[in-house]
């Protein structure tokens, strides 16, 4: 399961940047060197085979080595953090529930 | 390309010029970046992204990416997506799987992705072309012209491919595809197969054809069919093969076909059309601007507006009708209200006129049977490079067609031909781009003289760190003199030759060596006339002291810069107070200073050679030249007064006239027989008749050797084109002295009073015979240093004038005398007509 979620993501995660890197191109925002450039970077740090603990700790890191990829991490991290924080109240809520339940 | 059928003209013409905005739109903003390289990057990653494909994974689309190799290879990079495109999209065309893409045939050929993939390729090939892009960078009307024409070439390309990697898809495909049906009809063709031949709906085909079974001929073109249909495999006009092979080899009649130069240029190999090209210059200019043209009192811009009028009714008579494809293959579209602009721009402004380039565009652009078939099209479009271009041209598109039709019996057929030698049909277009190497524009010099200010070289005045720079020139209509009187120094400095007076008195220069704008070394004229004039062509007595030097104007210059007073420049003169550069227009010298200054050169020329400047070659041709000074004349100048012989013909005696008739040896046969040049014509001279030069004598100092006369190295030292042209003497000219120093001698004829006689002519030849005859001296003398008879430094000799005089000097200004240009000098001061030799650059 987990596995399956980290195919999801890591598809999300280069669908976005595919995405982003398209638009920069059409855009002239980037070069085309800038843009193989950034493909080999993220090719490099997120393997087809890698994990979900592995893959939540380099997706952080991969708008320090390209900051065109900044939009995309922002946006991954957001989410990431807007399921957290939900499933954090949801158990808070659960808690404070059972507290109150006796 | 979309099909033909369905596709408006306005449609057509809008889709093209879409792409022509879409790729202004690319290079405008290429040129805000830096360099090409990257706009190609750029579109290059984008196409990697194939968002085109909605199936593929972004993992995929970023290995795209990141495959990209580096900007020089983007093309190719994008060809091997859009292959890998291609080949997804059709499995493999080649494979025995069978089922998949390559042969799923789709209703509307549109939808089929490998056509999708293929008519993108053909546009950014056409967008990629280089005359294209070249065309775009220089604007004008030229860059429509030059998309359609790369366009074509890649559809046609493309297509052709197609048909072969996708056969049922080309079959099925081809009545809704014009582009394909006419690549499967080509295909079909090559390989011998009967087409189907469709009369109304084909737009492709150039003539109306009912469907024929072998052997059945066309009506409206009866001889036609049977050429086409052997046409791949048949030469064309085969009796010219001669002419076709040399004119591709330059312009000069080969002694042996040089066939790999002509596989090359069958492989698409740029050839040699100096020659052709100057010819066409000089008809041109003779057509637009010569003494006898209508057109000669025009503006440039009324000619051009003139020719464009001509070029368009031309062009409007072939509008709809089937030779509109010809035109369509050469990239000229009809409909086109600019294609007569857009011609002159791409064959004149861009092209420069360059005949090869005609022919080679007709040549890749049409198969044996459309040129054919469109010859008279050929011949008229030919004519703007005028009347004999023209022919010269079609005769070099001919080749290049027959070249890539078969080279071996195309080679084997111009050898044949160029055995025949001035017999050869078609050699009259070699004689005719050769005969206007020598001619000049033929327009009347102006009144006022052009002088070719030379750049003066660094002198003490400059020491402020300018090296060279124009300084003012004050002519002086008076000679120089260097004589052993005003005890001056010889000495020679950066390629100048100075000579320097007394002490304080003012030192002057000859230039014997320009560096040209390619950065080779060049040999001035008065280096040649320095070392060819021989110090004891004067005794050294009263009056016949001195020895006048001159072959250029103003050749005598003083060494440095002077101020106005030193230049007596008058009261009048407005400018600068200083940077005067005198000139003189010619040098005066005694034998004794000339023997010196050939000696500095000779030393000088030594030094530079040993430090690897110049060619030793050129140090044997300066010695040689000197050693000729010292070779017997044949015959004697002046007015023999006792020649001994005359008692019988086998001893005639040599007389020599005060006024010597010139013999023209232009229009007969020169040939060479033991050590004499031979002229002959039976209809001016008569039977038996003939004149003869001695080339070769007995060495005196060594009589088991031989050597040169005088009267060779006179002929060697002679630039061809310096030769004077046929029939120098007119009632209405003034004397002139000849320019070969040359006699020759009559066959022996009794006198009245019984003495035989051998006369002494002065010769007269033109170019393509002084250049025969240099060619039989050279051979003559090979053979003799091959037998030891001859020294060895002797064709070194000529070797070396050759290379470093005559290929380097241009010959002496023409000058016009009414309605005939000669070549001369006139033997007053008079500064308009005087000759000036500049270099080959």
């Amino acid at each position: 399961m987990a596995d399956a979620n980290n195919a999801t993501l890591r598809q999300t995660l280069e669908a976005m940047i595919v995405r982003e890197l398209e638009k920069g191109l059409l855009n002239d925002q980037i070069t085309g060197e800038r843009a193989q450039e950034i493909a080999n970077i993220v090719l490099v740090a997120v393997p087809e085979n890698i994990t979900d603990d592995e893959l939540m700790r380099i997706i952080p890191a991969l708008d320090d080595k390209a900051t065109e990829l900044a939009p995309v991490v922002f946006k991954i991290l957001s989410e990431r953090d807007g399921q957290e924080r939900i499933k954090k109240l949801e158990h808070l809520k659960n808690m404070i529930r059972g507290l109150q339940n006796g | 390309m979309a099909e033909a059928n369905s596709e408006t003209v306005q449609a057509k013409q809008y889709r093209r010029h879409e792409s022509i905005k879409e790729y202004r739109q690319v290079a405008t903003v290429e040129k805000g970046q830096k360099g090409a390289g990257r706009e190609h990057k750029r579109q290059a990653a984008i196409k990697a992204i194939s968002k085109d494909n909605p199936g593929v994974a972004e993992r995929k689309d970023l290995e795209n990416l990141a495959a990209l190799p580096d900007t020089n290879q983007s093309e190719t990079v994008a060809d091997q997506a859009l292959n890998r495109q291609i080949s997804e999209a059709g499995n493999d065309p080649n494979g025995e799987s069978g089922d998949g893409e390559a042969k799923k045939i789709y209703k509307d050929p549109k939808s089929d992705p490998v056509i999708g993939a293929i008519e993108k390729r053909i546009l950014r090939i056409t967008n990629s072309d280089e005359r294209y892009k070249k065309a775009v960078e220089a604007g004008g009307g030229g860059a429509s012209f030059a998309w359609r024409s790369a366009n074509f070439n890649a559809s046609r390309r493309q297509w052709d491919s197609f048909v072969r990697d996708y056969p049922e898809k080309a079959r099925a495909y081809a009545d809704k595809n014009a582009d394909i049906k006419a690549a499967l009809e080509q295909l079909e063709e090559s390989e011998g197969r009967e087409t189907t031949k469709n009369n109304v709906a084909d737009s492709i085909r150039t003539s109306e054809n009912s469907p024929t079974e072998p052997g059945e001929n066309d009506v409206s073109n009866p001889a036609t069919e049977d050429e086409g249909a052997n046409a791949e495999t048949k030469l064309l006009s085969v009796e010219t093969a001669g002419v076709q092979a040399t004119l591709l080899l330059g312009g000069e009649i080969p002694a042996e076909i040089d066939r790999v130069k002509i596989e090359a240029i069958a492989k698409g190999e740029k050839p040699n059309t100096e020659k052709a090209n100057k010819a066409s210059i000089g008809e041109r200019v003779e057509y637009w601007s010569g003494e006898n043209s209508p057109y000669k009192n025009m503006t440039f811009n009324q000619k051009l507006e003139r020719w464009r009028g001509t070029m368009k009714r031309f062009l409007d008579q072939y509008k709809g009708k089937p030779e509109a494809e010809f035109f369509e293959r050469m990239g000229i579209d009809l409909e086109n209200d600019d294609a007569a602009a857009e011609i002159y721009d791409f064959y004149f402004a861009q092209g420069k006129g360059d005949v090869g380039l005609f022919a080679a565009r007709i040549a890749e652009n049409n198969s044996a049977e459309q040129i054919q078939e469109n010859k008279t099209i050929i011949q008229y479009l030919g004519k703007m490079y005028g009347d004999k271009s023209a022919k010269v041209a079609e005769h070099l598109l001919i080749g290049m067609k027959n070249a890539q039709i078969d080279v071996d019996s195309f080679v084997k057929s111009a050898e044949e031909n160029i055995k025949k030698g001035k017999e050869m049909p078609g050699s009259e277009l070699i004689e005719f781009i050769n005969q206007n190497i020598i001619k000049q524009e033929t327009t009347p010099q102006a009144k006022k003289r052009e002088f070719n200010w030379p750049i003066i070289r660094k002198t003490t005045e400059q020491a402020n760190g300018q090296e060279f720079r124009r300084l003012e020139i004050r002519p002086l209509y008076r000679a120089d003199k260097w004589t052993e009187k005003m005890k001056g120094a010889l000495d020679i400095e950066e390629d100048a030759l100075n000579f320097t007076p007394q002490k304080g008195a003012l030192a002057r220069s000859v230039d014997l060596a320009d560096t040209g704008p390619d950065g080779s070394i060049k040999f001035t004229p008065m280096f040649w006339k320095i070392l060819e004039t021989n110090p004891d062509s004067v005794s050294g007595e009263w009056p016949d002291r001195y020895i006048s030097l001159r072959d250029a104007d103003y050749a005598v210059r003083s060494a440095h810069a002077v101020d106005a007073k030193t230049a007596k420049v008058g009261r009048d003169w407005q400018g600068p107070d200083n940077g005067f550069i005198l000139m003189w227009n010619k040098l005066v010298v005694d034998k004794k200073t000339l023997a010196e200054m050939q000696q500095r050169i000779i030393g000088y020329l030594e030094e530079q050679s040993s430090k690897g400047r110049f060619d030793s070659g050129l140090v044997e041709a300066a010695k040689a030249v000197l050693k000729s000074h010292k070779s017997p004349e044949i015959v004697g100048r002046f007015w023999p007064q006792n020649n001994p012989g005359g008692q019988n013909i086998e001893n005639p005696k040599t007389h020599v006239s005060f006024f010597g008739l010139i013999d023209d040896w232009s229009n007969g046969e020169i040939t060479q027989k033991n050590g004499e040049l031979s002229y002959a014509n039976e209809k001016i001279l008569g039977k038996d008749k003939k004149r003869t030069i001695k080339f070769v004598t007995e060495d005196p100092v060594n009589p088991e050797k031989k050597i040169l006369t005088k009267e060779a190295w006179e002929l060697i030292f002679t630039i061809p084109e310096d030769a004077p042209l046929s029939k120098p003497w007119k009632k209405d000219r003034e004397w002139r002295r000849p320019s070969l120093k040359v006699h020759s001698l009559t066959s022996p004829e009794r006198d009245r009073k019984g003495v035989w006689k051998r006369y002494a002519r002065n010769v007269s030849v033109g170019a393509e015979g002084l250049s025969r005859m240099q060619g039989l001296i050279r051979s003559y003398v090979d053979e003799e240093v091959r037998k030891g008879l001859m020294d060895e430094s002797t064709p070194l000799a000529i070797d070396g004038i050759t290379k470093y005089k005559h290929k380097v000097l241009k010959p002496a200004r023409y000058v016009t005398f009414g309605d005939e240009t000669l070549l001369g000098f006139r033997d007053r001061d008079e500064l308009d007509y005087w000759p000036v030799r500049k270099f080959r650059y």
